[in-house]
């Protein structure tokens, strides 16, 4: 009457099936996955470093999923590491996965969780409480991986506090391992949990638009290689190319291009839905980029969306000394995050003439991504004629 | 010019709003400590880290945040901005854990030594303190009920939750999932309540869609998902066999659908569908 019809059997023959390219094109089923094919492909797996694990490329971001059937579809399948947090959802994330796997065989997941000191900063024993609390969410004596939450500087990963605080967890069996979680300025975060010999693993924001970052390459290299796990996750980098959100970034390309990188180890996407489970999964086989998948990439790339990378390259090209780096962040403000108050404040904030352009013919500052600057100052210089009550 | 930033203006009127008036209170004995800190979606993540995704997907629009000090003791408030009630409950919901024991704070609230978390209006606010003892019964709950009515004068449930039914109700489960209901995008977004009925624990639900012609759409995919052997597109009574979810009985009026799922009887399902389905407007 209650439980569901796909059984275990079913699954693995849904997991068959994905590996076996069940592609996006294909309205997701259960029928089309299962008669798609009967062949089992090979599930790629990875060494998380020296932790001694051993991993599927594709693991679960539990963050967003408030579902456990979720969890259900997703372990059945065969995924391995599941990744939570404290302050996810005020606990109730830490809940779910708790209550799903209370009855599973501890050694068949790989739990993480993460601990985030408030930005005070809080004490050793405080940290240590918080994690106590996080155990009794899960049901678990111990989690795998405990990382150090949300690193962007080396005082934060080397604080004394919570130093002795990640290896009191260790020693006293609550953590298998240790880490730190970044997910801005993460190649001095990569270096820093290399050089401080005291980090295992390192979670780390890896996506096709970070393609041209070579610091941070070298970084992941040189973790790979001093034996650090490394685990991705937002892959899919927001998501969307434009700001009305009408080009869907080609997700399973965007996870396809993060685990060419063979000092990934896995990656953790964030689902809440099967469909995207499934889709998800299918690369577990398969990292190959196609060359329609590699387009979809290429044009990504090229199509920048809205982001400017904040590198500053454009300072001192503007022949009429317009703050140009200011002028990129108040374009962002008002149509990457919808917050024309706040694109007004920067640009009323920034004294520029009248007509900032009308000394030049042609805009010859260069985006080394290829915003088109010239277009985006004439666009965004025009709030300032908008009534500033009418800015939210 | 004017025709360009007149252009402007209609272009920015779907995001254009009157400022709003978020005010936090002065509290006896207390100092504020520091300015009002505003995070929007560009930078909730400085606060919150990962979690921020989860508010982004309530309709999440700015946080604000106040700091206050009292010799060694500490009060933070934040005031988050969800955008309108539904989602404001909504994460409010979610976040309550099942052991709440829930007070008349704004539109509700509840709390524990350190800190109280309340709802009222389209605003989710979160209180905490540090070194404060009995905190939330006493201090928060009293800047509590100072705050709440500043930011909504009468808050309201939204309307779909008095049609749950009381029998058999858990008491303070009634939650709002924002999109993806049951794993399924085209559910998409849901009211829900849990039961504890003689067969065991089960939950109901409504979704609610923008017309008739959307739920019959919605009623469509979710049998072709589950491969029905008939695909149906009339008002009524559904069985669905859902290869993820298990059986879901679904209740299709108008541009609702009220549903259960888990441990129930079909004929308990419906029986309380069709109550839930009497209090509900249909359009």
């Amino acid at each position: 009457m209650t439980q569901p019809k796909l059984d275990r059997r079913h699954f693995l023959r849904l997991g068959a099936a994905a590996t076996a390219g069940l592609t996006t094109a294909v309205a997701f089923t259960p029928k089309n996955a299962m008669a798609s094919s009967k062949a089992d492909k090979k599930i790629i797996t990875r060494k998380l470093g020296n932790t001694g694990i051993e991993l599927p490329v594709v693991s679960m971001g539990v963050m967003r999923a408030d579902n456990p059937n979720i969890l259900k579809a997703s372990y059945q399948l065969g995924i391995k590491h599941f990744d939570t947090a404290h302050g996810y959802q005020g606990g109730r994330n830490e809940e779910m996965v708790g209550e799903f796997f209370k009855d599973k065989p501890r050694d068949s997941i790989i739990i993480s969780t993460k601990i985030h000191p408030e930005s005070g900063g809080i004490s050793t024993d405080k940290f240590m409480e918080m994690l106590d609390i996080s155990l009794k969410r899960l049901k678990m004596d111990y989690v795998d991986i405990l990382y150090l939450h949300a690193a962007s500087n080396k005082e934060y990963m080397l604080d004394p506090r919570y130093l002795t605080a990640l290896k009191k967890a260790k020693a006293e069996g609550k953590a298998k391992h240790i880490g730190v979680t970044t997910h801005s300025n993460m190649t001095e975060v990569i270096n820093t949990a290399v050089d401080s010999k005291v980090y295992e693993v390192v979670l780390t924001s890896y996506n096709f638009r970070l393609a041209k970052d070579e610091e941070l390459h070298k970084a992941l290299k040189r973790a790979n290689e001093a034996g650090l796990g490394i685990v991705a996750m937002k892959n899919m980098a927001g998501g969307f190319l434009d700001k009305e959100k009408q080009k869907p970034v080609n997700c399973k390309a965007a996870l396809k291009w993060a685990l060419s990188n063979p000092d990934i180890h896995t990656c953790i996407p964030g689902y809440t839905t099967y469909e995207m489970l499934m889709e998800n999964w299918s690369v577990v086989s398969d990292i190959n980029l196609d060359a329609k998948e590699m387009g979809d990439l290429q044009l990504a790339s090229n199509e920048v969306g809205l982001y400017c990378h904040g590198c500053e390259s454009c300072t001192g090209q503007c022949p009429q000394h317009l703050p140009i780096p200011d002028l990129m962040r108040s374009y962002m403000y008002n149509y990457g995050y919808s917050y024309p108050a706040k694109a007004y404040e920067t640009v009323a904030a920034l004294s520029l003439p009248e007509n900032p352009c009308a000394n030049c013919d042609e805009c010859t500052v260069t985006c080394p991504n290829g915003l088109n600057v010239g277009e985006r100052v004439a666009d965004i210089a025009r709030i300032r004629n908008i009534p500033g009550e009418f800015l939210v | 010019m004017l025709k360009k930033s007149l252009i402007l203006i209609i272009l920015l009127f779907p995001i254009l709003a009157f400022a709003e008036n978020v005010e936090f209170p002065d509290i006896e004995g207390w100092q504020r400590d520091g300015e009002v800190k505003t995070y929007n979606r560009d930078n909730l993540f400085e606060r919150i880290d990962g979690a921020s995704e989860f508010y982004f997907s309530y309709a999440f629009e700015k946080l604000y945040v106040a700091e206050y000090k009292k010799g060694e003791s500490e009060l933070t408030i934040e005031i988050y901005d969800q955008h309108d009630p539904v989602h404001a409950y909504g994460i409010y919901s979610m976040e309550r854990p099942a052991s709440a024991d829930t007070k008349s704070i704004g539109l509700e609230g509840y709390y524990d030594d350190a800190t109280l978390n309340f709802t009222t209006g389209k605003y989710y606010v979160k209180m905490n303190t540090y070194q404060v003892e009995n905190a939330g019964e006493s201090l928060l709950t009293n800047v509590a009920q100072q705050l709440a009515p500043t930011l909504c004068k009468n808050p309201e449930l939204p309307a779909q939750y008095s049609a749950f039914p009381n029998e058999n109700r858990v008491p303070h489960s009634q939650q709002y999932v924002s999109t993806n209901f049951m794993g399924l995008s085209m559910l998409g977004s849901a009211f829900r309540a849990k039961y504890s009925g003689s067969e065991g624990d089960f939950t109901l639900f409504i979704i609610h869609k923008k017309d008739k012609e959307a739920a019959a759409e919605t009623i469509k995919k979710y049998q072709e998902f589950s491969q029905a052997e008939t695909i149906r597109t009339k008002e009524g009574e559904y069985t669905i066999d859902d290869p993820f979810n298990g059986t879901i009985y679904l209740l299709w009026k108008g541009n609702y659908l009220v549903g259960a799922s888990g441990k129930v009887t079909a004929e308990k399902a419906f029986s309380l569908a069709e109550k839930a389905m009497a209090k509900l407007k249909l359009e």
